[in-house]
C-alpha cells in the first residue's frame, strides 16, 4: 500500500516538472528530423523549392524508402539512452538540488521503497515516451508515402526497439546511483553523455559487446553493417549491470550519511 | 529537580518519561566522528514526553549532527538513539514515524503548490485528508494554498516547512531552527503554535536555536552543547527562580564603597564600576550583609538591585564567550 502511495506522489512530482515536459516534447520533435529527411530524399526538387536544401545541395543520405526510415528510426531509441537518462538524473538528483532530501529520508518510507518507485516511474515516463515517438514514426512514415511497404517490416522493426527500449531502461540505475552518490543532477547528466561516447568508441573495439552502451548501439544498427550483434551474454550484461547499480542507490541512499 | 549537568565525559541519560515512562527521546553516549573530529561527542540526553526541550550550541557545535543523528539521516560512529524507545538504527521506519521534523533550511518542491507539498506528505505518512487543511490552518496558509512553493518568500516557505512537520500528527517535533527568516510576529506566533502542541496535546517539541531569547520564553528544559558536548542541562525555571549572583549597587561614592566591599571577606568582586554604580558578583555573604556594610561606613546607598544571571550570559560564560 506504502508502495502505492510512493508510486503516486513521485508521478505527481513527475508531472508538475518542466523539465520532463521538454525533454518529452524535444524526444517528440526527433521523428519529424528523421521523416522530412526522407522526404528530402524522396522529392529533392520540391525540398528545394520549399527551401529545405540548397539549390545546389548534394544529398547522400540513402535511399527513401521504409527499410532505411525504419534503421533511421531505430536509431531515435538508442538516442534514448540520454533521454532516460537525463530523466534519471532529474528524479534522483533533484532531491538534492531543491533540498528536499532531508524530507524524503525522515519519512517512516523504506529507502529501498524510494529507489523502485524513483525507477519505475521514470521507466514507465520513458515507455510512454517511447510509444509515443514509435506511433508518431510509423505515422509520419505513411504520410511522407515512402516506398517499399511490406506488412512484416514494422512488426520486426517494432521487436528491434522494443529490445532497444529494454537495454536502455537497463542502463536507468547507473544514472540514478550518481545523482545519489553524486547529491544533484550535474554529474548523472555529463555522466549520460560520457556513456554514449564511451560507447561509441567501445563499439569499434572487440569489447563492444560487453560495455553497456556499447550493446545498446550495436544493438540499434548504428556500429555499421559489419559490427556484431549483442547476444544473450549481452543482455546478462545489462541486466547484472541495472541490478547492481540498483542496489547501490539503495545502499548509498540508506548508508551514506546525508547531511546535506 | 534540577537536571544540571557540568562537563560530563559520558553522562548518564537524565530525566524520566512523563507519560508512559518512556522518553521521548534518550541517546545513549552518541557520538560521530568526521575523520579525526567529533562532531558529537558522547551525547546522553533523554527528554520527556511532552515538554518543550531547547537545545542551544554556537555555530558547529553538534546541534544539526545530533538533529541528523535522532532523525536517521546521519550514522552514528558511537552510541544509540530511541525515540519512544525505538532504535533508530534498528527499526528507523517505526521510530520516526511519530516525528515530524525540519532540519536546517525550509526545502520544498518549487514547482508544486504549497497544498500539494502538503499533500504529498500527507499521503507518505499516511495521514487522513483533513491533516492538510489543519496543517494550513495552524500555520495560516489559506491564502497561500494554490500559490507555487518557489514563489512562496522565505518567511512562507519556513511556515510551509512547518507545517510539513505537523502533518503526521506528531508526538514527536524536531525542530532545527524554526524561527528562521520569521518575521518578529510570526516568531510568536510559531512560539505560541508549539507552546499550544506541547500543553494541550501533549506534543513533545525538541527545538535547537541561535536565538537565545527564543530558547529562553518557550523551553521547559535547556541543554547547551560545545563541541559536540553536553556542557549543561537546566530546568527554565531553575534559570528564573535561581539565586541572584550580581549585586548592583548605587552609592554615594562608588570608589570609597569599593575599598569598603575589598575590606570584607565574603563580599565577591566588583566587576564594574559606572556612574555610581558598582556591579558586584561572586559574593559569598547575604547581599543585607554588604548593604549594612556600605551604611555603617557612612556612604548613601540609593539602590541594591539583585540580578539573576540570564541564559544569554549563562550561555557565554559556559561556551567561553564574553
Amino acid at each position: 500500500m506504502i508502495f502505492l502511495q510512493v508510486l503516486s506522489t513521485e508521478f505527481t512530482k513527475l508531472k508538475r516538472t518542466k523539465i520532463t515536459w521538454a525533454l518529452g516534447l524535444v524526444y517528440c520533435i526527433a521523428p519529424f528530423m528523421v521523416s522530412l529527411m526522407m522526404m528530402v530524399l524522396k522529392e529533392p526538387e520540391l525540398a528545394r523549392r520549399m527551401g529545405l536544401i540548397a539549390q545546389k545541395a548534394q544529398i547522400a543520405a540513402g535511399s527513401a524508402d521504409w527499410p532505411t526510415y525504419l534503421t533511421l528510426t531505430a536509431l531515435l531509441f538508442m538516442v534514448g539512452m540520454i533521454v532516460l537518462g537525463i530523466a534519471e538524473a532529474f528524479m534522483f538528483g533533484r532531491e538534492y538540488a531543491e533540498g528536499t532530501a532531508k524530507n524524503m529520508l525522515t519519512l517512516p518510507v523504506g529507502r529501498g521503497t524510494i529507489v523502485a518507485a524513483k525507477l519505475l516511474v521514470a521507466s514507465a515516463w520513458f515507455l510512454i515516451m517511447c510509444i509515443a515517438v514509435y506511433g508518431e514514426s510509423i505515422a509520419l512514415g505513411f504520410l511522407v508515402g515512402l516506398p517499399g511497404f511490406v506488412p512484416g517490416l514494422i512488426a520486426k522493426n517494432a521487436l528491434l526497439v522494443v529490445r532497444l527500449v529494454l537495454e536502455v531502461l537497463m542502463l536507468g540505475s547507473v544514472t540514478a546511483w550518481i545523482a545519489v552518490a553524486g547529491r544533484g543532477y550535474l554529474a548523472p547528466v555529463g555522466f549520460t553523455i560520457l556513456g554514449l561516447f564511451l560507447g561509441d568508441l567501445f563499439a569499434h573495439t572487440g569489447w563492444g559487446l560487453w560495455f553497456p552502451w556499447s550493446i545498446v548501439l550495436l544493438t540499434s544498427g548504428a556500429g555499421g553493417a559489419d559490427a556484431p550483434i549483442p547476444g544473450a551474454g549481452s543482455m546478462i550484461v545489462l541486466v547484472g549491470v541495472f541490478l547492481a547499480c540498483a542496489v547501490g542507490t539503495y545502499l548509498t541512499l540508506d548508508r551514506a550519511d546525508n547531511t546535506q | 529537580m534540577s537536571d544540571r549537568t557540568s562537563a560530563p565525559a559520558a553522562q548518564p541519560a537524565v530525566g524520566d518519561g512523563k507519560r508512559d515512562g518512556v522518553p521521548a527521546i534518550r541517546t545513549v553516549d552518541l557520538t560521530k566522528h568526521y575523520a579525526e573530529v567529533a562532531a558529537v561527542d558522547s551525547l546522553s540526553l533523554s527528554v520527556r514526553q511532552g515538554e518543550i526541550f531547547g537545545f542551544l550550541g554556537r555555530n558547529g557545535a553538534g546541534k544539526t549532527t545530533t538533529i541528523r543523528m535522532l532523525l536517521g539521516l546521519v550514522r552514528p560512529t558511537h552510541g544509540r538513539v530511541l525515540l519512544f524507545g525505538n532504535d533508530v538504527a534498528a527499526e528507523r521506519k517505526v521510530a520516526v514515524s511519530p516525528v515530524g521534523s525540519l532540519v536546517e533550511t525550509a526545502a520544498s518542491y518549487p514547482t508544486l503548490t504549497v497544498r500539494e507539498n502538503l499533500d504529498i506528505q500527507r499521503r507518505l505518512t499516511g495521514s487522513p485528508k483533513a491533516s492538510v487543511q489543519r496543517a494550513i490552518d495552524l500555520l495560516d496558509l489559506h491564502e497561500l494554498a494554490q500559490r507555487r512553493a518557489g514563489r512562496l518568500s522565505l518567511g512562507n516557505k519556513q511556515r510551509l516547512a512547518l507545517a510539513r512537520a505537523l502533518l503526521p500528527a506528531p508526538r514527536l517535533l524536531v525542530l532545527d531552527e524554526p524561527a528562521n527568516a520569521l518575521d518578529p510576529a510570526g516568531i510568536v506566533e510559531i512560539r505560541r503554535l508549539l507552546r499550544r502542541l506541547s500543553d494541550d496535546e501533549g506534543v513533545t517539541v525538541f527545538v535547537s536555536s541561535h536565538i537565545l531569547s527564543e530558547i529562553a520564553h518557550l523551553a521547559d528544559r535547556i541543554a547547551i552543547i560545545h563541541r559536540g558536548r553536553l556542557i549543561e542541562q537546566i530546568d527554565a525555571t531553575e534559570l528564573e527562580s535561581a539565586a541572584p549572583n550580581k549585586l548592583e549597587l548605587q552609592v554615594s561614592d562608588a570608589d570609597r564603597a569599593r575599598a569598603v566591599l575589598e575590606a570584607i571577606p565574603g563580599a565577591g568582586e566588583i566587576s564594574r564600576i559606572e556612574d555610581g554604580t558598582l556591579t558586584v558578583s561572586g559574593f559569598t555573604i547575604r547581599p543585607a550583609a554588604i548593604a549594612r556594610a556600605i551604611v555603617e561606613s557612612g556612604l548613601e546607598l540609593d539602590a541594591l538591585t539583585p540580578m539573576n544571571e540570564d541564559l544569554e550570559a549563562r550561555f557565554m560564560r559556559l561556551t567561553g564567550g564574553e
